[in-house]
């Protein structure tokens, strides 16, 4: 693959438009970060979108691809939208088994049931103040009073 | 775990279970003929002694010893579900069955008199075997609810199921099905947990005195029961929680609240009477979540009364855990700084005998000793316990004037008990239970006072101090009695002490005394007994006016050491008055300055029961709040009024406490008693106790939920 296919198809990947919203995307931030972090820079900008085909993508923008000619293991892949703080817990469970290998469902080849309770997965609050924390942590909002008696309250005069 | 049923069918229904039922629905006569073993038991005359042996090892026991309580002496441990050693013989649980050479079945050890050379064995494939057997037919009917049972980790059936109970049922068909029974809001049942040992029934009838309980039906269909649903009307109820060897009667407020293993158990004095029975406060953290009775044989034995086993809940509510200082909005949070320099600016201006110390019900003698010296340093005598409510203070100069000599456990001997305006039942649950002991044993009993039940039979000579005159001036068949009893006493009860004219009922007592040989050498018949924890402490010590301060002006600072229950006149209206404290009450409502306390399961303090006894509280659980213990209190707020207190740790108060009075090193002190000078008899106003309301006496069963729902049961039962 030439350089200029590979160009091509990380724009096409990475929906920057073209060349010159390329160099900008990569002179921002994310750019940085991506040149930082081997991890997301490696997926983003040389084996994500180029290594085998795309197979569909999830309500986070999260974009799934597959090379049946690799190894097993490194067969499929996720290319995580966000840059900064991608994280697994954002593959929602109708791709889950399908990226571990556990079957090959997907949600363009598979009807998942969805019963009506079913909340829309949020990413792990672990790290972050929405993270939980049990009754008696010091820092939660929603403490329990441990207090196990009740004071005297003088008559007001 | 396979079991011969062919043999094992042969072998039970031959037992008399139907004989047990009939004793414990006897009459309490059982109590007074059937063996009550006296523990330790004394070395007895060579004839009365038989010698026996178990499991091949010989052993010398009474001749009135079962064969269980040899074993016991002979320290090999028999299973049993409804012996127990204060209670008559029921024989109906079938699970100490051992063997007996030459006697064709196992026998039933508890009910089985020992004879001399029999052998007795415990350890056979035959007792083991009998054993599996009989639990297995307990737990026929028991239900498999030990994960949601409030004995669960504590029950008798429990642990000896592990030994002698089957991995597996052979039982197919249904569970027997029990209605619970109300008996009010202390006692919790769970009837189909019921295994019919009948303690609770002997309990009732013979310890308690209330014939609340009893059997009705006959085999599978025998229920507890108390017969119409009533309330248990005993003092004593919560007794039979602890009596219970298996989930059927639980305590109802501590119900699902906590485990056996989560529990600390600390060993102390319940304070809720005068008597000082021996406690275990068990608490979970910062909680106490239960208080149940210790053994101590010559103060409470194992029982407890029920105000002392569930007035806890008081000790979470009303709390004081911060210093107050009135201000213009009432009394307002402040600092222990701020509350010491509010009292300075108080005391400043009232010098000598115008400080006032009032010492309430439930205060340890190492703060009544240390505001006692607090006083002392500011030139004042001016101290009193609030029970000391007549216009003259009660003299503690002669100890034995004041307490009750016999001790309680030497009421066992008395063979003819005079009871002068007390009520024993409500003022001291535990000692009438002695007292009810007494009496099974053929004590006369008679009484001036309150006419009312006192759980046993009693000659009623009058409610005016003028029967005593009566008994004192003619040939009296009941002072006959007395003269000719081999061990008689005299109980005198706190009421007396709050009349106007108790000197004189207390002279007449002294004649009475004289006359009838109540002391003499080797027994001491003359007792007073007291309602408050503190009021023995405060005597011993001399927490009384000072001759000064008998004809002392009105007080400018009053010092509330948790006195709730003080007459208006002793606080006057312009009084700066401090309360120091652990409960909210009246005391802290008319307060200036009020000091948060430790109550008594949070400290350490000495306590002296009406016999004389030096006890002490132990620490449980952790002071609240901002709140200290009690002489830590005094300690500090001598040295802001200047006046500063020599002992800064507790064994030096304590060092102090016996340099006071040295039994409060010792115990058990006892003196000979003198004569007191009389006043005018008043023979007309009747005796009354003073405890109208068992339930709420002090500020901690007033603020506790489950006593009030005591009371409101009682009147409900009344309407």
């Amino acid at each position: 693959m030439s350089l200029r296919q590979h160009l091509a198809k990380v724009i096409e990947g990475n929906e920057v438009k073209d060349l010159k919203g390329f160099a900008k995307w990569m002179l921002s931030w994310e750019g940085v970060k991506m040149l930082g972090d081997g991890n997301i820079g490696f997926i983003k900008l040389i084996k994500g979108p180029t290594a085998g085909t795309y197979v569909g993508q999830d309500h986070y923008g999260n974009k799934y691809y597959e090379n049946n000619n690799l190894q097993y293991d490194r067969k499929r892949w996720v290319m995580y939208k966000d840059t900064f703080d991608y994280s697994s817990s954002t593959i929602p469970p109708e791709w889950h088994g399908w990226i571990n290998y556990i079957n090959d469902y997907t949600p363009h080849n598979h009807n998942f049931y969805k019963p009506h309770y079913m909340l829309p997965t949020e990413k792990t609050k672990t790290g972050t103040d929405g993270a939980y924390q049990p009754k008696g942590t010091w820092t939660t909002p929603k403490k329990r009073n441990w207090v196990k008696y009740s004071a005297w309250q003088p008559p007001q005069a | 775990m396979a079991l011969n049923m062919q043999r094992l069918g042969r072998m039970l229904p031959s037992l008399p279970v139907s004989r047990a039922f009939s004793t414990a629905a006897g009459p309490a006569a059982t109590q007074a003929t059937s063996p009550t073993p006296p523990s330790p038991p004394p070395p007895p005359p060579p004839s009365d002694t038989a010698e026996v042996f178990v499991d091949g090892q010989p052993i010398t026991v009474p001749k009135s010893f079962t064969v269980i309580q040899a074993c016991d002496a002979a320290g090999v441990d028999i299973p049993r579900f409804c012996y127990h050693q204060r209670l008559s013989i029921a024989g109906n649980c079938r699970m100490c069955l051992v063997e007996v050479e030459k006697s064709p079945k196992p026998v039933a050890s508890c009910a089985m008199p020992v004879m001399p050379g029999q052998k007795i064995k415990t350890d056979t494939p035959l007792v083991k075997k009998a054993r599996e057997g009989v639990m297995e037919f307990l737990l026929i009917n028991h239900p498999l609810d030990c994960p949601i049972c409030d004995q669960g980790g504590e029950c008798d059936l429990q642990d000896q199921a592990m030994i002698f109970g089957s991995d597996k049922s052979r039982f197919v068909e249904t569970k027997r099905a029990v209605d619970d029974k109300n008996l009010g809001p202390l006692v919790k049942t769970v009837m189909n947990r019921c295994i019919h040992c009948t303690r609770c029934v002997r309990f009732s009838s013979e310890v308690a005195g209330t014939e609340d309980l009893g059997v009705t039906g006959r085999g599978r269909d025998s229920e507890i029961g108390t017969y119409v649903e009533k309330l248990m009307q005993s003092e004593l109820s919560g007794n039979v929680i602890d009596l219970c060897p298996v989930g059927a009667l639980t305590s109802k407020p501590y119900a699902f609240t906590a485990r056996s293993w989560e529990l600390k158990s600390t060993e102390s004095v319940d304070v809720s009477d005068a008597l000082g029975s021996n406690i275990k406060v068990d608490a979970r953290g910062s909680e106490v979540m239960r208080i149940t009775p210790r053994l101590n044989e010559e103060v409470n034995e194992e029982w407890l009364s029920d105000k002392a086993r569930f007035q806890y809940d008081g000790l979470k509510r009303q709390r004081l855990n911060t210093p107050m200082v009135k201000g213009p909005n009432g009394l307002q949070p402040a600092t222990w700084g701020a509350a010491f320099e509010a009292i300075r600016g108080a005391m400043a201006g009232a010098k000598g005998d115008e400080i006032k110390a009032i010492a309430g019900k439930l205060t340890d003698a190492e703060t009544l000793v240390a505001t006692k010296d607090l006083l002392n340093r500011l030139g004042s005598g001016n101290m009193k316990h609030e029970d000391d409510v007549a216009a003259e203070p009660v003299c503690a100069d002669v100890r034995s004037t004041y307490l009750a000599n016999t001790t309680v456990m030497g009421f066992e001997q008395a063979d003819a008990i005079l009871l002068v305006g007390t009520n024993p039942r409500h003022e001291s649950p535990v000692f009438n239970s002695r007292l009810r002991k007494a009496f099974l044993d053929g004590a006369e009993i008679a009484s001036i006072g309150p006419n009312i039940d006192l759980t046993y039979k009693y000659q009623h000579l009058g409610s005016e101090p003028a029967a005593l005159s009566q008994l004192l001036a003619s040939e009296h068949p009941f002072l006959e009695k007395l003269k000719s009893a081999s061990a008689p006493a005299i109980v005198i009860g706190p009421g007396v002490l709050r009349r106007e004219d108790r000197d004189a009922v207390m002279r007449a007592v002294h004649e009475l005394v004289d006359k009838a040989g109540v002391v003499r050498p080797g027994w001491n018949g003359f007792n007073v007994i007291h309602d408050s924890a503190s009021r023995v402490a405060a005597l011993d010590l001399g927490f009384v006016p000072s001759a000064s301060a008998r004809s002392a002006p009105p007080p400018k600072v009053v010092y509330l050491l948790g006195a709730d229950d003080w007459m208006d006149r002793e606080v006057p209206e312009d009084a700066f008055v401090i309360y120091q404290g652990h409960h909210g009450d009246k005391g802290a409502t008319r307060a200036n300055v009020v000091l948060p306390g430790a109550a008594y399961t949070e400290k350490s303090g000495l306590y002296v029961n009406f016999e004389g006894r030096v006890q002490q509280t132990r620490a449980a659980v952790p002071v609240l709040g901002d709140a200290r213990e009690d002489w830590k209190i005094v300690r500090a707020l001598s040295e802001v009024l200047g006046a500063r207190l020599p002992y800064d740790t507790h064994s030096a108060v304590r060092a102090r406490l016996a340099e006071v009075a040295p039994h409060f090193a010792l115990i058990n002190n006892l003196q000979q008693p003198v004569w007191l000078n009389g006043e005018v008899l008043q023979k007309d106003v009747p005796f009354q106790s003073p405890v109208n309301n068992f339930y709420m006496t002090d500020s901690v069963s007033r603020a506790s939920a489950v006593m009030a729902k005591c009371i409101l049961a009682k009147q409900e039962a009344k309407n």
